[in-house]
């Protein structure tokens, strides 16, 4: 049982260790903005192995979700306002993302290079 | 538009669905009335309704990332009550009383948390086709038969925990929920990594193309044992240390509910 306990303290120190660094200043910030339920740019390029700042603006009165599976990520933001989300970093290839409530329309996708 | 309504609707309504199937399964081994679900209905719908009102002052808060926090807890919370509620019911039942109150605490207050997260979800949604009137009869179609979906594998699931021996159930049952509690968490995790409170890391694998995350197959094990396709490595660590802190909770208890017997 104590040697368990040790195992798990030590698992516990090693998540620690990856607890982000106080890096925020220097990130990168990339904007999208969804108009009539698409998304401008539709393609968003940005350096591979860096963490970025995302801010999604709605322009539509609806709400949409940003979402996406490669990425693991997914956020409301409701209409007439701005989400921020934190992408990366990443290994070079293409992302999709699409928004969840208007998915035949919303559709877009990362390239990271 | 009928199409992603269904995707959305039985993807939110299958997580709460598959807790409280678990919970109904177990209602009647417990001795428990069955009379918490209308009221965790109630209370998980106003719940629902105040987050989905509040959002966007949720969202601004902490520097943008107040809904990421926000689910995170709310995951965490249900992750919590899971584990309270295996504990008492296997500590009461090893010492052979009666469960009392607390599991039905637990039961009560976890299934309207998961109302809360999964409903405001579905009434954003919802919410949104009031500035498009044309589109909500077939939004509220595909919502319906996406809804009656999720409910109907909620009642499978029920009906096949039942079918279980007696005995045997409990076990199986808490296996189910330590399952999904575990996914709670690796949800969670998933949340304070895209609001960078946790670091975010290269995936550990990709099994992207082996089992698409968004295939039904994909939707249903994420519910399920919260599968992710391109998990990072603090994911898949915190989702094995919340099933082993669950499985040894369960077992500290059933040791010493034993131990105090053959006093």
């Amino acid at each position: 049982m104590k040697s368990r306990r040790r195992t798990f303290i030590g698992l516990l120190a090693f998540a620690g260790l990856h607890f982000s660094a106080p890096t925020r200043a220097e990130t990168p910030v990339f904007e999208l903005e969804i108009r009539n339920h698409l998304f401008y740019p539709s393609e968003l390029a940005i350096p591979a192995d860096t963490k970025i700042k995302l801010i999604v603006y709605n322009r539509d009165p609806s709400p949409e979700e940003f979402e996406s599976y490669e990425l693991n990520r997914e956020k409301i933001i409701m209409g007439n306002s701005k989400g921020i989300v934190f992408i990366g970093p990443l290994p070079p290839g293409e992302y999709p993302f699409f928004g969840e409530f208007h998915m035949k329309t919303a559709q877009g996708k990362v390239i990271v290079q | 538009m009928l199409l992603t309504s269904v995707v959305i609707l039985l993807r939110e309504v299958l997580e709460a669905a598959l807790i409280i199937s678990v919970f109904l399964a177990f209602s009647h081994l417990l001795r428990f009335s069955r009379r918490w679900l209308l009221g965790a209905f109630v209370l998980g719908g106003v719940g629902a309704a105040s987050y989905a009102a509040g959002i966007d002052r949720i969202s601004s808060l902490m520097g943008g990332v107040g809904q990421e926090v926000t689910n995170a807890v709310m995951q965490f919370c249900i992750y919590v009550l899971l584990v309270v509620f295996i504990v008492a019911v296997t500590y009461r039942r090893g010492r052979g009383y009666d469960p009392g109150t607390l599991p039905y605490i637990a039961v009560f207050a976890s299934v309207v948390l998961a109302i809360t997260r999964e409903g405001s979800e579905i009434l954003l949604y919802l919410y949104g086709f009031f500035y498009a009137p044309q589109l909500l009869p077939p939004v509220m179609i595909g919502g319906a038969i996406g809804a009656g979906i999720g409910f109907s594998i909620g009642v499978i699931f029920y009906y096949a925990l039942t079918v279980v021996p007696e005995a045997k159930r409990l076990p199986v049952g808490m296996a189910v929920l330590t399952l999904i509690a575990a996914g709670m968490i690796s949800q969670a995790t998933q949340q304070l990594i895209q609001a960078d409170i946790l670091a975010s890391q290269r995936p550990l694998w990709d099994s992207s193309g082996l089992l698409p995350e968004e295939s039904v197959a994909g939707q249903l094990l994420y519910a399920f044992i919260g599968y992710e396709a391109t998990p990072t490595p603090l994911q898949v660590l915190f989702y094995f240390c919340s099933i082993f802190i669950m499985a040894a909770s369960a077992g500290v208890a059933k040791w010493s509910a034993e131990r105090l017997e053959s006093l």
